[in-house]
């Protein structure tokens, strides 16, 4: 069943509606909303703004799905926005809090790049379970320098594959 | 991109790399410490929240790689230098 399910914070895509309106202009307020409410909250925007954005649920859909296919974000199984790097919109591993947010990090990379990237975040504190031996790390991130530590990253796909 | 994030990960050590490879059967990819990935991380999303953002063109990105300090054929470009 297609259709927008308006929940707090999920927006699920329509089938895909190009319309007069579904302009680079409107994309690009969609594409905007949306990380300004992840920057701002660690959440999706509302279902309802995105609707007053482009005019209606089924536009918002329709641009949800254009800003896909342009590698704005990636969508789940049900059409709902999961990655938008540096955030995501479920457990990926990372989480990211400074003192007023609780972020989502796509990715360890993503992770670091939310204090970067948030306007005024301040320092922020940077969780995960090493995937080896399941042991609890944690980080001390901000902008100014990098954290000291004998952890590693792992990258397993070279860009040539991405 | 899923997978790709999902295999970009942060472990206590290099034993914790060999280790997590050998029991997913994954092959070695590329490994940095703290400073590097704090450093590729930095500036790589500069502008998202900004009206107009534009992703990266590959001759970008492949040196914003090697501003930050990576190397090699994983990131497109030169091994690093010996000696």
């Amino acid at each position: 069943m297609s259709g927008i399910c308006r929940t707090q914070t999920t927006i699920l895509s329509t089938v895909p509606l190009i319309t007069d309106r579904d302009d680079l202009d409107v994309l690009e307020d969609v594409r905007l909303a949306v990380f300004q409410s992840l920057a701002d909250t660690g959440r999706l925007p509302t279902a309802d703004l995105l609707a007053e954005i482009t005019g209606s649920p089924s536009l918002a859909g329709s641009c949800i799905d254009r800003l896909a296919e342009q590698r704005a974000w990636a969508l789940g199984n049900n059409g709902e926005i999961v990655l938008a790097h540096p955030f995501a919109t479920r457990s990926f591993g990372y989480s990211v809090m400074n003192t007023r947010t609780l972020w989502w990090g796509g990715c360890c990379w993503d992770a670091f790049a939310i204090p970067h990237l948030v306007p005024n975040c301040g320092p922020t504190v940077i969780a995960g379970l090493c995937p080896a031996c399941d042991r609890p790390l944690v980080w001390r991130v901000d902008t100014s320098e990098p954290p000291t530590g004998p952890e590693r990253a792992h990258f397993l796909t070279p860009t040539t594959h991405m | 991109m899923i997978h790709t994030c999902s295999n970009q990960l942060l472990v206590c050590d290099d034993r914790c790399i060999d280790s997590w490879l050998d029991s997913t059967g994954n092959d070695e990819g590329y490994r940095m410490d703290l400073s590097t990935l704090w450093r590729f991380a930095a500036h790589w999303y500069d502008g998202r929240l900004e009206r107009g953002y534009q992703r990266r063109e590959p001759a970008d990105a492949m040196a914003y790689f090697s501003e930050v300090g990576l190397h090699g054929p994983f990131w497109g470009l030169p091994e690093e230098p010996s000696g």
